[in-house]
């Protein structure tokens, strides 16, 4: 089973307050602005099940598939994922 | 009845016995060779536990050849385990050369990544951080292409100066290797 489930990518989703503003045909794609300025973006992928793989989200969004997982499971909050992307240069 | 040894014994003469005889005579003679070494005297009783004896150091060479071979073949069937698992889960290279029928065109045709991860496989374009997921290697593949566009499509209606350099990079990447058509 994936790490990262559909279930698991709307609650990153949500931390993150990501905004869907794209829906393509098999994806809906989810910004992150931080500051002004869209800091990230991935998809989420459209379909009931709520299992469905989105392992492809942690290097997505910079983070190792575990903190990804924190993330979305409430350890890691927004700020402290700003602040990994600061730490990465990516903010 | 005089007292006879065991060569005698397993290997009777011809007149000796009424029907067939026990032994052939070359087998005889092995046996003969093989009891030559053993000090044999008396009945079967003393020459068993050295038959036993001889027939251990005999057979000794070849219990540990076959241990040898047993050990290979667990061997050779963890190999084949393993080569399945890394056919199984190795990467492959996808190379990326139309979006159809997306209205997008390929400027410059590129690889797509594909592994497997856990049950699933993540195709991905590296250089401009782009991945997806899929079920099988071709619908991750499909699901690359349906991301890159669409985040073509965001990222270059966002003006430059709201972009971070994560997307800024994107952007700039992703530019060189498609276009919208018209």
């Amino acid at each position: 089973m994936a790490i990262i489930t559909k279930e698991l990518a709307l609650e990153i989703a949500k931390k993150l307050k990501a905004k869907i503003v794209k829906h393509t045909k098999a994806h809906d794609i989810a910004v992150v602005y931080h500051k002004g300025k869209l800091i990230a973006n991935f998809g989420i992928r459209r379909g009931s099940n709520r299992n469905l793989g989105h392992d492809h989200i942690p290097e997505q969004i910079f983070l190792r598939v575990r903190d990804a997982r924190l993330l979305g499971q409430c350890p890691l909050s927004r700020e402290d994922w700003v602040k990994i992307l600061r730490e990465k240069g990516k903010v | 009845m005089s007292e006879r040894d065991p060569i005698s014994l397993m290997c009777p003469p011809f007149e000796e016995e009424a029907g067939q005889p026990w032994l052939e005579e070359d087998q005889c003679l092995a046996q003969v060779a093989w009891q030559e070494k053993l000090p044999i005297a008396g009945n079967w009783v003393q020459v068993l536990p050295h038959l036993m004896e001889a027939f251990t150091v005999a057979l000794t060479p070849r219990w540990h050849e076959v241990a040898r071979l047993e050990t290979l073949q667990r061997e050779v069937a963890l190999l084949k385990d393993r080569c399945a698992v890394l056919e199984r889960v190795a990467p492959i290279l996808v190379p990326i050369e139309t979006f159809a029928p997306e209205p997008y065109e390929v400027v410059k045709p590129f690889h797509a990544v594909v592994r497997h991860q856990e049950d699933q496989y993540i195709a991905s374009f590296f250089d401009a951080n782009l991945s997806a997921s899929g079920d099988t290697q071709a619908e991750a593949v499909a699901n690359l292409k349906d991301i890159i566009a669409g985040t073509f499509e965001i990222l270059t209606t966002v003006e430059e100066d709201e972009l971070g350099r994560g997307p800024l990079q994107q952007r700039k990447v992703l530019e060189q290797f498609m276009r919208k058509e018209g």
